[in-house]
């Protein structure tokens, strides 16, 4: 519950709600804990939230995710840093980090993360940290802010990283 | 949307229309290895699983946003296969599949079912993309969805594992995507 105040001041960034599909605009006070809480309660535990902190100093950087799907041993990632962090190779860490442990700690096969096609910085994150470019899917995604007067119909690119090229990165 | 959305559909030749309990036998006779292996169909299908599968279909909601369709054909009144439509509303997004029994491939059937449900999603639930996706081993799906004037996006790498040991079959499925976008759609129906 720590993490909330800080969650919610870098989230609440305009700059960083926009590349993501999900993160509310604008951060209202209490959504954060809100958020919190559902990760603490969720009951699905295939779902994997972390914070992202940075080791010299303990400052909160963002936040980063991943969804397995044990079915198919493939799981999809997703990282978002705060504005003062960026362009630092933090969010390429935290999903090395991921992948790595995806691969490691769940015997996946497939790890995979989508961009917003106008957010090429993220798709350059994923292609850092290994991943293969797949392909679009073409207006994928709707993002609606009222309180911006904001409603964008996303194409969203797609990009994975399969256990052998993995294990051909390393 | 004021108007009730229909719950079937009639093609050229077929019914689109709810499951009922008596699909059940029907329905396992036609999940085959041959339909089963291009999709995510359990496998083998007992009747229970058959029974159990459409007892879920009938609980669901009225404003469900998961569609599950049986294909009757109309000159004879036979249950051929099913299709569906996952929507995703908020979106306005859908994905769509469909499968038929082995005796009724081949006479343009699919593509008759996928176009019914291009048009219904995009008439009825104001979507603006349907996709659909296929195995790449599985190049008479990819036909259908070309004919009713979907475009081919990306491929999936092992996207899909499948694991059927009575046929000694164990893989990780490339998954092939198309979609048809609401532009795209109106621009064909001129």
């Amino acid at each position: 519950m720590a993490d909330a105040p800080h969650i919610q001041q870098l989230a609440g960034a305009w700059d960083v709600a926009k590349t993501t599909a999900t993160i509310p605009h604008p951060y209202e006070d209490g959504m954060a804990e809100q958020f919190i809480e559902s990760i603490l309660t969720a009951e699905n535990s295939n779902d994997h939230t972390f914070v992202i902190v940075r080791q010299s100093d303990e400052t909160l950087l963002g936040m980063c995710a991943m969804r397995r799907n044990v079915d198919h041993f493939k799981a999809d990632i997703g990282y978002w840093i705060g504005i003062p962090y960026w362009r630092k190779g933090y969010a390429t860490e935290a999903a090395r980090a991921l992948i790595d442990w995806g691969f490691t700690q769940h015997g996946l096969n497939r790890i995979w993360a989508t961009y917003i096609t106008t957010n090429p910085a993220s798709r350059r994150v994923m292609e850092k940290a290994g991943m293969t470019f797949e392909g679009v899917q073409r207006q994928a995604l709707i993002r609606e802010i009222p309180a911006r007067d904001y409603r964008v119909v996303h194409d969203l690119g797609m990009c994975a990283i399969l256990r052998d090229d993995w294990q051909n990165h390393i | 949307m004021s108007e009730p959305i229909p719950t079937t559909i009639r093609t050229d030749r077929l019914l689109l229309r709810p499951v009922t309990m008596a699909d059940a036998p029907a329905m396992q006779h036609c999940a085959t290895w041959d339909v089963a292996r291009t999709l995510t169909m359990r496998y083998p299908l007992s009747l229970k699983m058959a029974e159990a599968f459409i007892e879920n279909l009938i609980a669901q909601p009225a404003d469900t946003t998961n569609h599950f369709f049986g294909v009757e054909r109309q000159s004879d009144g036979l249950f051929i296969g099913g299709c569906g439509m996952d929507r995703t509303p908020a979106h306005k997004k859908a994905e769509l599949g469909y499968w038929l029994g082995v005796d009724y491939w081949g006479k343009g059937y699919a593509t008759e079912m996928a176009q019914a449900l291009v048009d219904w999603g995009f008439i009825h639930h104001g979507l603006n993309r349907s996709a659909a996706v296929y195995y790449t081993h599985n190049a008479a799906s990819r036909r259908v969805m070309d004919k009713i004037g979907m475009t081919f996006e990306y491929v999936q790498r092992q996207a899909i594992y499948r694991n059927v040991p009575q046929h000694n079959y164990r893989a990780f499925i490339d998954v092939g995507v198309c979609s048809i976008l609401r532009d795209e759609w109106e621009a064909k129906r001129e």
